[in-house]
């Protein structure tokens, strides 16, 4: 047998090695990349589904069930995004202001940790008038016959959430003596111009440039109009909203508009809610309801039956007294609820101007 | 008597002469490719570093951009070698009321509020930062000045928790500051080419802290200075079309930033690009 003498298998054996240490700087390398890939990606899909999140509950804004969170009070949701997860809370943080905050967790790199990005975004109640003490308010004459109704509250709309407030009064009027109508027509209290607190119509005077100039609806001169809720989604933001809870999956429970009538206004039947700003001549007639905030710089008219859920305001027009007369089983009865849900849900919430979005990390 | 011819194992001359031969050329191309994989090893390491200091300069960026995009901070000056701009530093909640003229404000920090996020910031903010405060009272944005920064305590209440005490320069808050308040840092910021001592060309970022503008801190570099200064930074019109260095700055146009690192390849240059949001 011959020997021989080679270096063929060291040769292999070091070209083995040398290959094999390529070939796992090679995937080191492509698992890095991959990994950075990976939690870039899983960032922007956290950051993503904390924005939606956000955007969801914006935009699912309900009035009356945020102005029933008590200050300090926060809420809860979880959405998901496909491979990633958020939770939402949506916190009352002082009287006008609530904070909407996510932060979105994704699979990312380094064995799948979760990268966790978070969003936040203020809001801001634009109106700071308190809600009316009475069902109406204002240094006004008012008159009602046997049938009229003038309640005191706390009243609560069939199936509304709300808040526990104090029972509000019947009237609160600069002068008790201007008020004209029958025993029985006016149930709860009645107050004075000694009255404890602000002068509340007052403050309403002082918010009404502001909430015109954000009304979602102006009316031209002596319109007569029966509103309507809006038949479908895509109608809401057109109507003047649902205020009957009776049907929970009706498509306007949210809409709740702010309406201004700058010369007179008759509402013939129909509804709404939300707050109605009318300068000169109210008139209510026909079953006619509306829940929510009036403020009429003028005079009311109730007749055929028509109701107001939350209160009214009258405010002088033009330096002459407002008055207010009811008739014909027409009512206004005294809401917080409505009121703070007609404030709360409609367009005087909104964004802090100029940066109400935050990316926070 | 027979002769016995001895056969002894070895290589004629010819035989060598070929193998010395033919080893010298393996050992040529053996030095040739690894001079060639010295080479492009270098170019590799080269561009690795370049990709490197690239991704740095992105994630650097990246938040300043965004909080450009969010309308969080706002642009000065697009020149082509120069970004100004009134940045972002962080936003939290006011989580103590403080009265008209306080001297100092307390914010939410990290880990205030259990799992509700209610601060974020880029930067650590410092003297002389210009601090805004929202004012639901009239729905507008207060200012006053950052003196110091130090630990602080919130109310107990949905925000409770650790939290930032800001001492302001007089005349204190302008207004009440209710619980809750969006609290927002910003402070001056120019981004920069700049050649620093070694000749070459860096991405830097100057920040006025105090009312004095800090010396220029390299972000990234260098760039490739081959058609001379950087000049990363373009301002686009809305239809994309690059604007003339330092024209007017308007909402809806874009902000472009792009990165030439020295020794990087056409494949790694990435434009940023975000849009305007806030008005100059």
């Amino acid at each position: 047998m011959r020997a021989r003498v080679g270096g063929a298998m060291l040769a292999v054996l070091l070209l083995t090695i040398v290959l094999a240490a390529m070939s796992a700087a090679v995937a080191a390398r492509a698992i890095a990349h991959a990994e950075s890939a990976r939690a870039r990606d899983g960032a922007d899909a956290a950051r993503a589904t904390a924005d939606a999140g956000v955007v969801d509950a914006w935009q699912g804004w309900d009035g009356p069930e945020r102005a029933a969170d008590s200050i300090g009070t926060a809420t809860r949701v979880i959405v998901s995004g496909g491979a990633s997860v958020a939770e939402v809370r949506i916190a009352r943080v002082s009287k006008r202001l609530w904070w909407i905050a996510a932060e979105g967790w994704a699979a990312g790199g380094m064995a799948a940790r979760p990268v966790s990005r978070a969003t936040g975004f203020s809001v801001w109640l634009s109106v700071g008038a308190p809600v009316p003490s009475a069902a109406i308010v204002g240094a006004a004459t008012v008159t009602a016959d046997s049938a009229a109704r003038i309640l005191g509250g706390p009243g609560i709309p069939d199936g509304w959430r709300c808040p526990a407030v104090p029972a509000p009064n019947a009237l609160r009027l600069a002068t008790p003596a201007l008020v004209h109508a029958p025993a029985g027509v006016v149930v709860g209290a009645v107050l004075g111009p000694a009255a404890p607190g602000p002068d509340e119509a007052a403050l309403w005077d002082a918010e009404w440039a502001a909430i015109t100039a954000r009304a979602d609806v102006v009316l031209g001169a002596d319109t007569t109009v029966s509103p309507a809720p809006g038949l479908t989604p895509a109608t809401c933001s057109t109507g003047w909203g649902e205020p009957s809870r009776a049907d929970s999956t009706a498509p306007c429970l949210r809409r709740f508009v702010v309406v201004h009538a700058p010369r007179g206004l008759t509402l013939h039947g129909g509804r709404g809610q939300g707050l109605l700003l009318v300068q000169g001549t109210l008139t209510l007639e026909a079953d006619a309801r509306f829940t929510g905030l009036v403020v009429v710089r003028g005079s009311l008219r109730g007749q055929g039956g028509a109701r107001v859920v939350g209160a009214v305001v009258l405010l002088p027009d033009s330096g002459a007294a407002p008055t207010a007369a009811l008739a014909d089983s027409s009512s206004i009865w005294a809401s917080p609820c409505a009121v703070l849900g007609a404030l709360v849900g409609g367009s005087l919430v909104r964004e802090v101007p100029r940066q109400g979005w935050f990316g926070l990390w | 008597m027979s002769v016995v011819h001895q056969v002894r194992p070895g290589f004629t001359l010819a035989e060598s002469l070929v193998a010395l031969v033919l080893s010298a050329l393996v050992v040529v191309a053996v030095g040739a490719l690894e001079l060639r994989q010295g080479t492009a090893a270098g170019t590799a390491l080269a561009r690795a570093a370049a990709r490197a200091q690239l991704a740095a300069a992105r994630a650097a960026l990246e938040g300043e951009l965004a909080a450009v995009m969010h309308g969080e901070s706002r642009l000065m000056v697009v020149h082509d070698t120069l970004l100004e701009l009134d940045a972002h530093v962080g936003m939290a909640l006011s989580c103590r009321p403080a009265a008209a003229g306080a001297r100092t404000l307390i914010v939410t920090a990290h880990g205030a509020a259990g799992a509700l996020p209610t601060s974020g910031w880029l930067r650590a903010a410092a003297p002389g930062d210009s601090v805004a405060v929202f004012d639901p009272s009239n729905g507008r944005w207060e200012s006053a000045t950052l003196v110091s920064v130090a630990t602080g305590s919130c109310s107990p209440g949905v925000l409770a928790g650790p939290g930032r005490l800001l001492a302001l320069a007089a005349p204190g808050t302008p207004v009440p500051v209710p619980e809750g308040a969006p609290v927002v840092v910003h402070r001056h910021v120019r981004w920069t080419s700049y050649r620093a001592a070694d000749g070459r060309w860096y991405l830097g970022v100057r920040e006025q802290t105090s009312g004095a503008w800090a010396s220029v801190q390299p972000v990234a570099g260098p760039l490739d200075a081959s058609a001379g200064q950087p000049r990363p930074f373009a301002l686009l019109d809305d239809a994309g079309v690059p604007l003339a260095p330092g024209a007017p700055i308007a909402l809806g146009s874009r902000l472009e930033v792009v990165l030439d690192m020295a020794d990087a390849v056409p494949a790694d240059r990435v434009p940023l690009v975000v849009p305007v949001r806030r008005r100059p």
